[in-house]
C-alpha cells in the first residue's frame, strides 16, 4: 500500500549536514498496522512527516515514497492537498495540536467539509457520530479544546484524523504524555479502527499492544523489522534487545553510552559504540540479512564476515 | 525520620473560588531512613501536589509534618529554610527545572549560594565531583539548557539536589519526559546515590511496574486518598 524506498532526509544547519533519515526501505501492506519505535532524535518523526511531505524548506528529500503507484515525492503541491487528510491523514502529538478558539466538532468536520464539499451541518452530524463510537457522547461536538482532558484530546485528534475517511493513518506518538490508563483507553480506540496505519511512537507497551509489524530505527537507519509477536519474544538486532532490556518489567537495564551525533555518525555500524558484541567487522556498514522472514541490519546475522 | 499526618489540601478555583478540589485528602504517610516509597496514580490524584506539601512548597490546610520529628508546618522564614537544606526535589520536566538564561553550572552551584555552605574555591571543587558523579562532563557546565539533551539535563537536575547532600528527596516523575533507555540509567543513577548516601525517596510515578522495580513500598493514590498499600519485595 505505501512503499518507501532508500529514504534520505538531511537538514542542512549552521553545524552541518545533520541526517535524520539516511536509507530507509520498508513497505507497509494494506490493512495493517506498522509501527516504528526508536527514541527521541532516531528520525521517526522526520520520516513520517516526509510522507505526507510536511517538512520545513531547508530538508533535502531523496528516494521513493510510492502510494498508489505514484511516488508522492514528485507531484505538485495541489495534488498533495486533495492526498492529506482525504488518502493519508495524519493524527498529531496531543500538545497543542487544536486550535483552542473553534468547537473541537467544527475543526474535526473541517476535512469532511474541505475533501466532500459537504455543509457544515450534515459535516457535524457525521463527526457527532464518531464521537459516540469513541465513546466521547455527542453533544461534546461544541466544546472547546480546554474543556477536554489529555487523554479526550487525543480522541478527539484521532476522529479528526479518521473524519475525512482516509485510507491510510500516520499515527505521531498517540501515547506520549498520557498516563497508564489512559494510554489502555488509546490503545483500545486503535484496536478498534480497522485502517492500514503507520503509527510513531516510543511507547513499547502501547506498540505490543497494536501493531502487527514492528520496525525499530536507530540513528536514521531502519535496524531491524519483525511481526510485533516475535520481536517482543525475541528481538534479534542487538539495539532492540537493549531497548526492551531497560524496559523495567524486563530488567530497566540502561544501554551504555550515548546516542551518537546525526551530523556525524560513526562509520560503518552506527550502533557499534554501544554494543556489546561489537567487533572488528562492524567497522563496515552492515548487510541486510533476512532471517524467518524478518529483517536486520546485523553483521552477526550476515551469510559472510561474522565467525 | 519524614512523617505526613492527617494531611489535607484544598485548592479554590473558579470566580471568587466559588469551585473547590479537594487535592489532597486527609492523608496519612510515613518514609523511613534511606527508604524509597513510591507513590503511583492518575494525573490529577493528587500525587504532586502531596509531593509539594511534604516539602512544605505547598502548605497544607490541615495535618502535620514531621521531619526527625519537627513539625514544619510551625516553621517560618528562616527556621523552614535551614530545614529545608535536607530536603530536595526532582521535578518531571528538566527544560522547565533549570533557567534557560543561567549556564548549566550557575544552576548547579545555586543551592551551595544560597545557603552560604561554601566560599568560592570549594564551590567549585563540589560542583565537579556532583557533575562527575552524575555522568557529565566538565564541558557541560559551560553551556545552558538547550544546549543538552533532556538525559543530560536530568542528570543536571539531579546534581543540584544533590549539591547540598539531602537526606530526603521527592523525585516528581523523574524520568517521564525522558526515552526508555534515558530513563534505566536515570533510575539506575537514583538508586546508586541512595545506597551510596542512604538518602530516602518519594518516588512519584504512574507507571505501576517502574515503581515495583524501584521502590520498598508502593502507595497508591486515587482522588486525594490513599486507597492502597503493598510492600514490595526487594529485586
Amino acid at each position: 500500500m505505501l512503499k518507501v524506498e532508500e529514504l534520505r532526509v538531511h537538514f542542512r544547519t549552521e553545524f552541518g549536514v545533520v541526517r535524520a533519515v539516511d536509507g530507509v526501505s520498508f513497505e507497509v501492506e494494506r490493512g495493517e498496522k506498522f509501527t516504528l519505535i526508536g527514541e527521541s532524535g532516531s528520525g521517526k518523526s522526520v520520516l513520517a512527516q516526509s510522507i505526507l511531505r510536511l517538512l520545513p524548506k531547508n530538508a533535502y528529500v531523496s528516494g521513493r515514497i510510492i502510494f498508489e503507484g505514484r511516488n508522492l515525492l514528485e507531484l505538485g503541491e495541489e495534488e498533495m492537498r486533495r492526498i492529506r487528510g482525504r488518502k493519508i491523514a495524519w493524527i498529531p502529538q496531543s500538545q497543542s495540536s487544536l486550535n483552542p478558539v473553534l468547537t473541537v466538532g467544527l475543526q474535526c468536520a473541517e476535512p469532511v467539509m474541505e475533501h466532500f464539499k459537504t455543509d457544515k451541518k450534515s459535516a457535524l452530524l457525521k463527526v457527532a457520530r464518531m464521537f459516540e463510537f469513541f465513546g466521547m457522547g455527542r453533544g461534546r461536538i461544541s466544546d472547546y479544546p480546554h474543556q477536554f482532558s489529555g487523554g479526550m484530546r487525543q480522541r478527539v485528534l484521532v476522529a479528526m484524523g479518521i473524519s475525512a475517511d482516509p485510507e491510510f493513518l500516520i499515527a505521531d506518538e498517540p501515547t506520549k504524555g498520557l498516563d497508564a490508563s489512559k494510554r489502555k483507553n488509546i490503545a483500545e480506540l486503535f484496536e478498534k479502527i480497522d485502517k492500514t496505519m503507520l503509527i510513531i511512537t516510543h511507547d513499547l507497551e502501547f506498540a505490543e499492544r497494536v501493531s502487527d509489524r514492528i520496525a525499530v530505527m536507530y540513528c536514521g537507519e531502519v535496524v531491524e523489522i519483525s511481526p510485533a509477536k516475535e520481536f517482543f519474544r525475541e528481538p534479534l538486532h542487538p539495539y532492540s534487545k537493549g531497548l526492551l532490556e531497560s524496559l523495567p518489567s524486563r530488567g530497566l537495564k540502561p544501554i551504555i553510552g550515548f546516542q551518537p551525533s546525526m551530523i556525524n555518525p560513526p562509520s560503518g555500524c552506527r550502533f557499534r559504540e554501544r554494543c556489546e558484541f561489537a567487533k572488528k567487522i562492524c567497522e563496515r556498514a552492515p548487510p541486510e540479512s533476512i532471517v524467518d522472514g524478518r529483517i536486520v541490519r546485523c553483521w552477526m546475522y550476515a551469510e559472510r564476515g561474522w565467525a | 525520620m519524614l512523617r505526613g499526618v492527617g494531611l489535607r489540601k484544598v485548592f479554590k478555583t473558579g470566580l471568587f473560588g466559588g469551585k473547590r478540589i479537594v487535592a489532597v485528602d486527609g492523608v496519612s504517610i510515613e518514609i523511613e531512613e534511606g527508604e524509597t516509597v513510591a507513590l503511583v496514580g492518575e494525573s490529577g490524584s493528587g500525587k504532586s501536589t502531596l509531593g509539594r506539601i511534604l516539602l512544605m512548597l505547598i502548605r497544607p490546610d490541615e495535618g502535620k509534618v514531621f521531619f526527625d520529628g519537627i513539625d514544619l508546618t510551625k516553621l517560618r522564614g528562616k527556621e523552614l529554610k535551614r530545614v529545608r537544606i535536607k530536603m530536595q526535589l526532582i521535578p518531571q520536566n528538566p527544560e522547565e527545572a533549570l533557567d534557560p538564561r543561567w549556564r548549566i553550572y550557575d544552576s548547579i552551584a545555586e543551592p551551595l549560594r544560597i545557603h552560604k555552605l561554601v566560599d568560592k574555591s570549594e564551590e567549585e571543587d563540589r560542583i565537579l565531583e556532583l557533575v562527575k558523579a552524575v555522568g557529565l562532563k566538565e564541558e557541560h557546565l559551560t553551556r545552558y539548557p538547550w544546549q543538552l539533551s533532556g538525559g543530560e539535563l536530568q542528570r543536571a537536575v539531579i546534581a543540584r539536589a544533590l549539591a547540598l547532600n539531602p537526606r530526603f528527596i521527592v523525585c516528581d516523575e523523574p524520568t517521564s519526559m525522558l526515552d526508555l533507555s534515558t530513563q534505566a540509567s536515570i533510575v539506575r543513577l537514583l538508586m546508586k546515590f541512595q545506597k551510596m548516601f542512604g538518602i530516602s525517596y518519594l518516588f512519584i510515578t504512574h507507571d505501576l511496574e517502574l515503581a515495583k522495580v524501584v521502590a520498598d513500598r508502593i502507595l497508591i493514590m486515587r482522588s486525594g486518598k490513599i486507597v492502597a498499600r503493598r510492600v514490595e519485595s526487594p529485586s
